[in-house]
């Protein structure tokens, strides 16, 4: 099987062709060049929705594609032309790497969300509202290409030597927390994901799938195990504050929106532990410990 | 940086000793030890037991799901059960008859604020044959409040959501549910102890898992704060469920304290129910029709034996 992964310059693009090259062929394209890929892993610097991709797409003859979406601006415009070329290929199998965060941290949250669960989370929060329109595209392209296989994982909270924003959280020097608030977490390894991938393109499964490390905690429990000191603020102070750097145009100093701290945010995944017999590797007190050697050693 | 555990209410479960008194001693008190032994001694002779039961059904390598933490539930149970003892002089009456496994306890709202709730766990706690840790349904509202969430979700009380109660009886738990919600809690004193409409809810919930239904009256929460009127208005625009007047906030140096009326909790035949959960409104209704009218009884039953609202 051929495979294609979108930004595989990413860590998390890294990791999954890292664990993909020993059993597909894999290629990928990024917009920055690739360095730390395996030597048999293809990669085409440019941006997808140049017309020469379209070429390398036809030569490639690929059989599946991963796409890792970012929230930057362009991204719904990269995965619309990412989808025209599944299209005009036919290539077999999509594997979106959605998020969680879709579903929104919301008080009326089930403890445990499903993957029928509306996916609200860009109605209050404009930084998931990016990633909330790539899946809802996703879904409603399915309905238009029934020949393409649509896999899309939601993994909540990845932690790892990866770029996610609850890494960036944690890599704060005083993260912020909620005031009065303490929600329950979930965490996924990096490396989980990257098995969960490699599991979907195997199993052939379609659907949707909620991915998530076994076990939960409160967030005032992973940060004490973490030995970092939070500062409590006023949720509406860290909501203005937030709203008013993403107004101005500057770099947004919270990286995990506000309600997210203030409300629970996790994901049933039985299904994926059903259909696609997934099981994840890493309990919660192991991703907390790989967070701890992260931080421990690059930033503190 | 020191490698430490992280901690929930995974106790280990040894035998040996008072498995409180053990947990005490290697847990930072919250309370001096003084006001502990007093707490223990006054609210049950076999407040230990209890508690060991308790730990032991609620034992687990994870945290709970919910955020339920043993750590600091166990203070609030000691605090709640000197208010259930000594302030509400509490009486329940049937409690012999809850059953063993999973089951639903449906009781009549009021008070203003949900200390009916706080009492029926605690006599499931303290009074109960077989302890049993209780899981009530809170409003959504509940979990946008600093502070009180995090303080419901400790305790082991859960936002009012129908997966929330189906994870809960599969996993052989008690649920307690307010199926009047907000309308019930913040009603005037001029329609004390009248029942509001009944949600559905609770009942689909009971025909998935067949589990029991148990009718629950509480007398003597409706005076503890007696409301002159509800703010509607007010509480639309604070986007609160509900915002009632009671005397308490008219009196000087009242300090919101409820009054001291007694508690009288009485718990009725466990129901069972049978049909499909996902039959029309109007079938569901009928059944819950039946629950509501059995409490409505009870409470009629209930007031009719009180001599006084204080003793």
């Amino acid at each position: 099987m051929k495979v294609i992964i979108t930004k595989i310059c990413s860590n998390l693009g890294k990791l999954i062709s890292s664990i993909l090259h020993r059993k597909f062929e894999v290629a990928g394209f990024d917009t920055r060049a690739g360095t730390e890929l395996p030597a048999d892993v293809k990669v085409f610097a440019m941006d997808i929705r140049r017309k020469k991709t379209r070429d390398i797409f036809r030569k490639l003859n690929g059989d599946a594609v991963i796409h890792i979406p970012d929230n930057s601006d362009v991204s719904l415009e990269v995965f619309s032309a990412l989808l025209q070329l599944i299209s005009d290929y036919h290539i077999q199998r999509l594997i979106l790497v959605s998020n969680a965060s879709v579903y929104g941290a919301r008080p009326d949250n089930p403890q445990f969300i499903t993957e029928d669960h509306p996916i609200l989370g860009g109605s209050r929060l404009s930084s998931s509202r990016n990633l909330v329109e790539i899946d809802m595209l996703a879904q409603a392209s399915f309905l238009n290409n029934p020949s393409c296989n649509l896999t899309i994982l939601r993994p909540v909270n990845i932690v790892g030597y990866i770029n996610s924003p609850i890494m960036n959280f944690f890599k704060m020097k005083k993260p912020y927390t909620a005031l009065g608030f303490d929600p329950m977490f979930q965490l996924t390894h990096a490396r989980d994901l990257a098995e969960a991938i490699s599991v979907s393109l195997e199993s052939n499964a379609k659907g949707i799938f909620n991915i998530a490390g076994n076990g939960q905690i409160p967030l005032s429990k992973i940060l004490k195990n973490l030995g970092i000191k939070s500062v409590p603020i006023p949720s509406p102070l860290i909501s203005t504050a937030s709203k008013t750097m993403e107004f101005l145009g500057t770099r947004n100093s919270f990286p995990l929106p506000v309600d997210f701290l203030m409300y629970n945010c996790m994901v049933d995944t039985s299904k994926a532990k059903q259909i696609l017999n997934f099981e994840p590797r890493f309990n919660i007190s192991e991703c907390i410990e790989t967070v701890r050697e992260i931080i421990l050693w690059n930033y503190r | 940086m020191e490698k430490s555990e992280i901690k929930g209410n995974e106790k280990n479960v040894t035998s040996g000793g008072s498995l409180l008194d053990e947990w005490l001693s290697t847990n930072e008190p919250i309370l001096p030890e003084p006001i502990l032994k007093f707490a223990k001694r006054a609210l049950a002779p076999d407040f230990d037991r209890r508690i060991e039961l308790i730990m032991k059904r609620y034992h687990s390598d994870e945290f709970d799901p919910f955020g339920f933490d043993f750590n600091f539930a166990v203070y609030v149970v000691l605090i709640a059960g000197l208010v259930y003892r000594y302030y509400f002089r509490v009486k329940t009456i049937g409690i012999e008859k809850l059953p063993q496994g999973p089951f639903i306890l449906v009781a009549n709202h009021s008070g203003q604020i949900p200390i009916d709730g706080a009492m029926i766990a605690t006599g499931l706690m303290l009074d109960s044959e077989e302890p049993r840790l209780l899981r009530s349904m809170v409003e959504k509202w509940a979990a946008t409040l600093p502070f009180i969430n995090t303080f419901f979700s400790r305790c082991g009380q859960i936002v009012g959501k129908p997966e929330n109660i189906n994870l809960l009886l599969s996993r052989g738990e008690a649920v307690l549910v307010f199926p009047e919600g907000s309308k019930g809690i913040v009603k005037p004193f001029s329609r004390a102890y009248i029942l509001q409409e009944f949600g559905m809810g609770f009942m689909r919930v009971a025909l998935t898992h067949h589990c029991p239904v148990v009718p629950v009256a509480v007398i003597g929460a409706e005076e503890q704060y007696p409301s002159l009127a509800n703010l509607e208005r007010i509480a639309q625009a604070l986007r609160m469920p509900g915002l009632p007047l009671p005397i308490q906030s008219l009196i000087p140096f009242a300090f919101f304290l409820p009054l001291p009326t007694k508690y009288r909790i009485y718990f009725g035949e466990p129901m069972t129910f049978k049909g499909n959960p996902d039959d029309d409104d109007g079938i569901i209704e009928e059944k819950v029709r039946v629950v509501r009218r059995t409490i409505q009884t009870m409470i009629q039953k209930g007031l009719e034996e009180r001599k006084h609202i204080f003793w």
